[in-house]
């Protein structure tokens, strides 16, 4: 009658399932034998299974056995007299689970498709190239390059703060919670992008229209990569994708790629406003307005409404702002080393060819392989925790597990790296030192993310912004060789992940 | 100090979030007691389940304690460190030991409880800090877990416990400890409505605030938890600690209540064996209001078989239509009429039932009538009302039907025996042909079955009335609060003398009966 919040079992499965008597059981005077041993017979699973001689009473009862019973067939007092009997008489068997569930179990296609999902919009800055003309600015980048980035940077940041609010509250099983998280916020940072934007003098006019399109794309696509919607985010990416293909054999009109662009644009903050509970959102925006003018409504017969939370708050808590912002900090680290790594060496003066594109494209294209690998990292902790018989065991197969999933990584990495270096017209080759960046900062990349994936982001996002600010620095200063300054940073900090990983994830603690 | 009118109602899964035969009985008593001010704890799951019920104004304040919400506490700096940490990490090593190896009890004796009480108070101290949740997070207590589970001797270790495990059954018991930090205001009466989670606050108000504890059992929870346990996905070890827990627990808050009030003497079996003071245990039926359940005139005209409640296994409903196909055969006009909603999850239940019926060649004679806003109409439409279920505590079904004048045939779980007495039959559980049998004596003979149905009304008026369950409580809210105890006699006569002064008391305050 009680319920309990522990071991919710549907009504079908509250009992176990008891091997009933066969016909000519016992009771059955047409069949002898101690009734004590049939009974013993019987129930042998779930008595050897027992923990205490009183589960094997609670079965005995919930057959229906009374004590009326008990004594007149089977000559003990009660059915805990009959149980401590029963409990004595077969010794104890230890069944594993029938099934073992691996919840990091994921399809491969589904990650590669969110690492497409991330890379696709590039081909916006293909299709967009001639509206962007003019002058190249004052580091030799194209036009518009320095707004572009400012704006695309910044809403970066807000939204990986706000994926991990939206994603806290549908963990918490409340998705109307997450979807007013990004009612609020999506067009909060789709803002936020395009002031940035606004605030780098000196591009094209068109570059502002552009950055606050793709500030209004990183705000729709961020509600529909939360709300696993990846599908019809890359159906609504489709007619760009297609057009800048088309772009890169014909010269397509300009009216043409605006088109494309902005139909794309559309589809997709049409579609997130779809997900979105945008009319119940607003209504009760109106109600909160309303609220602070009108009366309040406190006169109903239910005074605890009023009086909930007075002492302590027990009430539905959400992520703290204060737990989200590391991860804003920790998109803007990465988000900063990627685009040195792109760019590094033409922001330190460097000619403009030597824009490292296709390292960039490599690194965004392999976060659908690398989220794959942090779910098989995990389902392989998983599977070390269960066989791991001491904390020690545990850390060494922990540890075996975490390098197996970092070299395929880096594997992927490398490989996507030649392959862009390959196709990319005019891209600067691959040499030995520009490999190890772009390896090093894979690892860096890698293992934040999965130090991220076990909530031990703060240290993620404290050694990634170090290592973007101890760029920036020697970047601003002129200090060393822009390569050289690159490989450091990112040997360095690839070191103290690669130890803080080791660390924290040692402990079978962090693997709840 | 309280003068019994200030009460914390203590729930867990049920009132006021869940429907059911708790939250209706927890309902009754605090509308029934208008004059008391209800403080209602309510242990849910994450914290967010709405409320069911609507609350009476005497329910001044109502809290939800979730049980898997984020962590709580003070968060990072709340680890312990040096002395702290030493004496957490002894006394949670007692209570791990308390857990696995408690002695063994003897038939009917109370097991001693082997530092359990004490590990529990030094923890409930912690939690109040704020400072619980961390300490039992950290990677000392998983260690200290994996040595004690394999300590030479211990079945566990036999069980071969892998970190796995352990980290799992550290979670288990972080999550089932959060509500020790719950505060209970020091001048009411703790009241906890189930054993286990729910008395924890009255535990840690008990000890560190001398706060009287009072504990009503429906159900037997432990027995639930042994049943429960089958279906979940856990290896022996984790098996073996959590029952272990609330194996301990239920015996704690036996031991620390100052009084336990099942609502039939069938629980004392349980109550006494987990080690309460059998001078410590009253009986307090449940009630209902015979003006809301009143007598169900005539008989329906065709031969009626009534029955209500879930359909849900644990009600038996195979053996009701075993029952009913054997008797289909010497009375072919009789009919089968099963009242009341499916649960979720019971579904296919309910769709084997239907195959069972039309296997046996009945399935014209069986209705499935479903949720009914007047329950009351649904007894009145049998001739007799049935009840087959293998485990009850006091079933509101069967008192509510003696209250509509119907006479009864119930399987002998719980407390049926209790409140059928002689006005009704009583059969062992799982024997459709005894059922039938009996069931047919009974439809044969209009007379007795007249009688019967007479007599189960005047039984429930005289002594299991709605207002008889609440001044019972009304009565021992007082005693726990320093008011002079009466004595208490044998049997359960005692509830009948308290009626009157109160019954004027709350008819002034105008109850809601």
């Amino acid at each position: 009658m009680s319920g309990s919040l522990w071991l919710r079992v549907p009504g079908g499965d509250t009992l176990p399932a008891i091997p009933r008597p066969r016909r000519g059981g016992p009771g059955d005077p047409g069949r002898a034998g101690d009734p004590m041993d049939q009974l013993a017979e019987r129930l042998d699973g779930l008595i050897a299974a027992a923990v205490h001689p009183d589960e094997i009473a609670a079965v005995l009862e919930s057959d229906g056995m009374t004590d009326e019973h008990i004594r007149l067939t089977y000559g003990r007092h009660d059915s805990f007299g009959l149980a401590e009997e029963l409990y004595a008489r077969v010794p104890r068997a230890f069944p594993e689970p029938e099934h073992v569930p691996d919840p990091w179990k994921v399809s491969l296609a589904a990650c590669l498709l969110r690492g497409v999902v991330f890379a696709l919009p590039g081909l916006a800055y293909v299709l967009g190239a001639p509206l962007l003309e003019g002058p190249k600015d004052r580091l030799g980048l194209p036009a518009g390059t320095l707004t572009l980035l400012a704006g695309a940077l910044i809403g970066w940041v807000w939204d990986q703060t706000l994926s991990h609010r939206a994603y806290t509250w549908l963990g918490l099983g409340d998705r109307a919670a997450a979807g007013r998280t990004l009612l609020v916020g999506a067009p909060a940072g789709a803002l936020l992008g395009i002031a940035a934007a606004l605030t780098v003098p000196g591009g094209p006019p068109f570059s502002y229209a552009f950055a606050a399109g793709q500030a209004l794309y990183v705000g729709a696509a961020t509600v529909l990569l939360v709300l696993g919607r990846e599908r019809v985010l890359l159906a609504a990416l489709g007619p760009m994708a297609a057009g800048a293909l088309l772009a890169l054999f014909t010269d397509l009109p300009v009216p043409v790629r605006v088109g494309l662009l902005v139909a794309s644009l559309l589809a997709a903050c049409a579609l997130a406003v779809r997900e979105l509970p945008v009319a119940r959102g607003v209504r009760a925006g109106l109600r909160r307005i309303r609220g602070w003018s009108g009366h309040r409504p406190g006169e109903g017969p239910v005074r605890w409404r009023m009086l909930r939370g007075a002492e302590e708050e027990y009430g539905p808590r959400g992520p703290r702002i204060g737990d989200s912002v590391p991860y804003g900090m920790f998109g803007l680290g990465t988000g900063l080393l990627v685009l040195y790594a792109a760019l590094g060496e033409v922001l330190a003066g460097g000619p403009a060819e030597a824009v490292a594109a296709p390292s960039a494209v490599a690194l965004t294209l392999s976060m659908g392989p690398a989220e794959w690998l942090l779910h098989r990292f995990r389902s392989g902790s998983l599977a070390g925790l269960r066989a791991a018989r001491s904390p020690r065991r545990f850390w060494l197969r922990m540890l075996g597990t975490l390098g197996r999933c970092l070299a395929a990584y880096l594997v992927v990495l490398l490989a996507l790296g030649l392959a862009g270096t390959l196709l990319w017209p005019g891209a600067p080759g691959l040499t030995g030192i520009r490999a190890s960046t772009l390896l090093l900062l894979g690892a860096v990349m890698w293992t934040g993310l999965l130090l991220q994936s076990f909530g031990a982001v703060r240290p993620a996002a404290v050694v990634c912004a170090s290592a973007a600010l101890a760029q920036s620095l020697a970047l601003l200063l002129g200090v060393g060789q822009p390569r050289l300054v690159q490989l450091v940073v990112a040997a360095a900090a690839a070191v103290v992940l690669g130890a803080l990983v080791c660390l924290l994830l040692g402990r079978a603690t962090a693997h709840r | 100090m309280s003068h019994g009118r200030h009460v914390t109602m203590l729930t867990e899964g049920t009132y006021p979030h869940v429907h059911g035969g708790v939250s209706t009985w927890c309902d009754q008593l605090v509308r029934g007691m208008p004059e008391v001010d209800f403080n209602v704890i309510a242990l849910t799951g994450s914290g967010r389940e709405p409320v069911t019920w609507e609350l009476p104004r005497n329910v001044y304040r109502h809290t939800a304690v979730p049980l898997w919400g984020p962590v709580p506490g003070r968060g990072r700096g709340a680890a312990l460190r040096g002395k702290a940490h030493r004496r957490f990490t002894a006394a949670y090593e007692t209570f791990l030991l308390s857990l696995l190896d408690p002695p063994p009890a003897t038939a009917g004796g109370a097991p001693t409880h082997g530092g359990f009480s004490e590990a529990l108070h030094e923890l409930a101290v912690l939690a109040r800090a704020g400072r619980l949740a961390a300490a039992l997070r950290s990677e000392t207590v998983l260690r200290l877990l994996m040595a004690v589970w394999t300590r030479p001797g211990f079945l566990t270790a036999a069980a071969e416990p892998t970190v796995h495990d352990a980290l799992t059954a550290t979670d288990l018991i972080e999550h089932a400890l959060r509500p020790l930090s719950v505060r209970i205001p020091p001048d009411s009466v703790a009241h906890a409505v189930s054993s286990g989670l729910a008395t924890l606050p009255a535990l840690a108000a008990k000890y560190l605030d001398k706060v009287p504890f009072l504990l009503t059992e429906h159900g037997i929870y432990l027995r639930e938890r042994y049943l429960g346990y089958r279906t979940a996905q856990q290896r022996w070890p984790v098996k073996a600690l959590l029952l272990g827990f609330y194996r301990e627990l239920n015996t704690e808050g036996y031991r620390q209540a100052d009084l336990i009030t099942p609502c039939n003497q069938y629980n004392r079996r349980w109550e006494e064996r987990g080690g309460a003071a059998p001078d410590r245990i009253r009986t307090v039926y449940n009630g209902v209001d015979p003006y809301a359940f009143p007598d169900g005139g005539p008989e329906p005209e065709v031969p009626t078989l009534s029955w209500c409640g879930r359909i849900d296994p644990i009600k038996d409903l195979e053996t009701l239509i075993r029952a009913y196909a054997f008797m289909r055969e010497e009375l072919p006009a009789l009919r089968l009429r099963l009242f009341g909603p499916v649960p979720a999850g019971c579904e296919e239940y309910k769709l084997r039932l239907e195959e069972l019926g039309a296997e046996l060649g009945v399935a014209d004679g069986i209705s499935y009538e479903g949720r009914v806003q007047q329950v009351a109409q649904a007894y009145a439409a049998g001739s007799v009302v049935m009840l087959s279920s293998i485990s009850e505590g006091f079933p509101f079904s069967i008192i509510e039907a003696m209250s509509c004048g119907r006479t009864t045939v119930s399987t002998d779980v719980g407390g049926v025996r209790e409140a059928v007495g002689d006005t009704g039959l009583v059969v062992p559980p799982r024997e459709p042909e005894t059922m039938a049998r009996a069931t047919l004596a009974l439809l044969r003979d209009d007379e007795r079955r007249a009688e019967l149905g007479r007599l189960s009304r005047k039984r429930v008026v005289e002594k299991f009335t709605l207002h008889q369950s609440v001044d019972g409580f009304r009565h021992i809210y007082r005693e726990l609060a320093g008011q002079p105890v009466l004595p208490v006699h044998a049997g359960d006569d005692w509830t009948q003398r308290l009626a009157d002064p109160w019954y004027r008391e709350l008819a002034a305050d105008g109850s809601l009966w």
